[in-house]
């Protein structure tokens, strides 16, 4: 391959995730299934235009040329055929790239809000349904190196609808009635900085992560701020695709505390984390999970 | 001086194939024969094609033989066309009225003629492919390896490569996976994680290789040629007699002998594998039966 394309990842996944969803599409052969295989496809390309990882002409037409391989193969009608041009590469007209925490993070906040109206008994394959629909997404942005903690976050936000009750294997009945709560009544995050008001002291060794001890040393908290002061190892920190170590953190309840701003490159330091009002009153212990790659550690500090 | 063994032409091998044309009312045939499409019930294409142009509707067959020119080299085909294991792909065959380009209104008093001329281009393509995939299935597998013969001849094209190598490194994956994944699995290491992309233009010979890493499936990676998809994929002769070929080195015109190189693993470290080409010579039979021979 020319040099030229060693940066274009984002769209190397692309044109493979349209063999993958051709080949579900074509294997479902029923309506519904064509119509899962397209939405994630464009949920796929959208993410990638966001972040830049695709000229957003050539992501469109690649979704037209997926809808037109559909049409060939009977799977929608053959009037939609568009047979439409693909454009050609012009290194002049290249997005500017972006990384896609935000993106994941408005996501996750736009599932949650839909969540939020549903009954987990109603409909316990939702959290299920929701990681299908963002997973692809993470997948791809993680290939084209615009979101290296992807996988990490997913894993929360699935550990987090498993405590509501939205897995097939969650007890039905059995969902937290408190959770639901705090899911529908929620306000949005604080905006304003505080500086934190109470702090706690720990130097608690939470594990070991290549090789040398993380340790956080102290926690501080006000309304609208958490603040963890990690001393985690020293970690090189040069492109986007580096892995670095990222932190998130869960209340008593188990529940994941968005608007978190958890990752960090590099050597340890403060973690800051914006709240929602009144989210830490009466929190006596929280989960601090720190995981870099494979790496996971996980430990309950009490405050 | 070695003398360079012949290289059969990429339709060597591929049986004639055939589809019919409403033309002028009546039905006729066109034929792809050799690498060539051919107007079975036209004795000069050219000769009514300038009648045509002189007030007239041209022929069916003449439209579809001037579509087939206009596209042998659209990389576009490659995506709509068939993967390995799906049955029948193509069009319903669309009506004259449904197509009738010239016929579509838009509004073109308002429109400035450049303007107009792109809306008709766009039109036009769009009839000339849905023509071409309403024939049958095939004469679509024909038209699409056309494509994907053309696309080898301009891999060297650093321009061409910016614009589909992506789409034609993707169109390699999703066809040479499955032997490859079954080339993989011989190593006894459970299910292998495949990686494929098409040989940089300069790369003399395939490469496949593979590691195991501890917990962690076997990942098998490969360097084809694009080459492979017309000489290999397109010739059934990817996994003759159960073994996996890579290349086409020589052969005979009829397609009924071919020189090729297949793979065989050979330990390249403690934890990784290389495949060692071997020269061999697949013999297709009457029948339509692949045997593989080996030349070592």
């Amino acid at each position: 391959m020319p040099d030229r394309l060693a940066d274009r990842r984002g769209e190397a996944h692309l044109w493979l995730v349209l063999e993958e969803a051709l080949a579900s599409a074509t294997h479902a052969g029923d309506e519904h299934g064509v119509w899962d295989a397209r939405r994630s496809f464009r949920t796929v390309a959208d993410a990638l235009m966001v972040v830049g990882a695709v000229e957003p002409s050539r992501a469109e037409a690649i979704v037209a040329e997926l809808d037109d391989a559909l049409a060939v193969r009977g799977l929608t009608v053959a009037h939609s055929f568009g047979g439409r041009a693909f454009p050609a590469w012009d290194p002049d007209r290249q997005p500017v790239r972006r990384r896609g925490d935000g993106w994941l993070e408005a996501e996750i906040e736009h599932h949650l809000d839909l969540v939020a109206d549903i009954q987990p008994g109603a409909n316990p394959m939702l959290g299920m349904r929701v990681l299908e629909v963002l997973g692809p997404a993470v997948r791809a942005l993680q290939a084209a190196g615009a979101l290296p903690h992807g996988p990490a976050r997913l894993a929360d936000v699935a550990a987090t609808f498993h405590a509501a009750g939205f897995f097939v294997d969650a007890p039905l009945g059995e969902a937290d009635r408190g959770w639901l709560g705090f899911l529908r009544s929620r306000p949005a995050p604080l905006t304003g900085a505080t500086e934190p008001a109470a702090s706690v002291d720990l130097e608690v060794a939470v594990g070991t992560m290549a090789g040398r001890p993380v340790v956080v040393r102290k926690v501080a908290w006000s309304e609208s701020v958490l603040e963890l002061d990690v001393d985690a190892p020293e970690l090189p920190d040069t492109s986007l695709s580096t892995v670095g170590w990222r932190c998130s953190v869960f209340d008593d309840a188990g529940r994941l505390h968005l608007g978190q701003v958890g990752i960090r490159r590099g050597e340890g330091g403060p973690v800051v984390f914006r709240l929602r009002p009144g989210l830490m009153a009466g929190v006596s212990s929280m989960s601090v999970r720190i995981t870099r790659g494979s790496e996971r550690i996980e430990e309950q500090l009490w405050l | 001086m070695a003398v360079r063994p012949h290289v059969p032409p990429w339709w060597a091998g591929l049986a004639d194939a055939e589809a019919s044309v409403t033309c002028g009312g009546a039905e006729h045939r066109v034929r792809w024969s050799r690498g060539v499409l051919e107007l079975v019930d036209h004795d000069d294409p050219a000769a009514e094609r300038s009648l045509a142009a002189l007030g007239g509707d041209p022929p069916g067959c003449v439209v579809l033989f001037d579509a087939w020119h206009r596209h042998i080299a659209s990389p576009e085909l490659v995506t709509l066309g068939r993967r390995p294991g799906e049955l029948d792909l193509g069009l319903p065959p669309s009506s004259d009225g449904e197509l009738a380009t010239s016929s579509v209104g838009f509004p073109r008093r308002s429109l400035p003629s450049a303007a107009i001329a792109a809306v008709e281009r766009s039109l036009q393509r769009r009839d000339d492919l849905r023509r071409l995939l309403s024939m049958s299935g095939p004469m679509i597998d024909r038209l699409v390896l056309t494509v994907l013969a053309s696309c080898a001849d301009r891999w060297s094209d650093e321009a061409f490569r910016a614009t589909h190598g992506l789409r034609v490194g993707a169109a390699l994956s999703v066809r040479a996976t499955p032997a490859i994944r079954r080339f993989g699995e011989r190593l006894g290491c459970g299910p292998a994680e495949i990686s494929i992309s098409p040989a940089r233009p300069e790369r003399a010979s395939p490469m496949v290789a593979a590691r195991l890493d501890t917990g962690q499936p076997v990942a098998v990676s490969a360097e084809l040629p694009v080459g492979w998809l017309t000489n290999v994929w397109g010739r059934g002769i990817s996994e003759p007699d159960g073994e996996l070929v890579l290349d086409v080195t020589g052969g005979s015109d009829d397609g009924r002998e071919f020189e090729v190189v297949v793979a065989e693993w050979e330990p390249a470290g403690p934890i990784t594998w290389e495949a060692a080409l071997v020269p061999a010579t697949v013999v297709v039979g009457d029948d339509g039966s692949r045997r593989v021979r080996r030349r070592w």
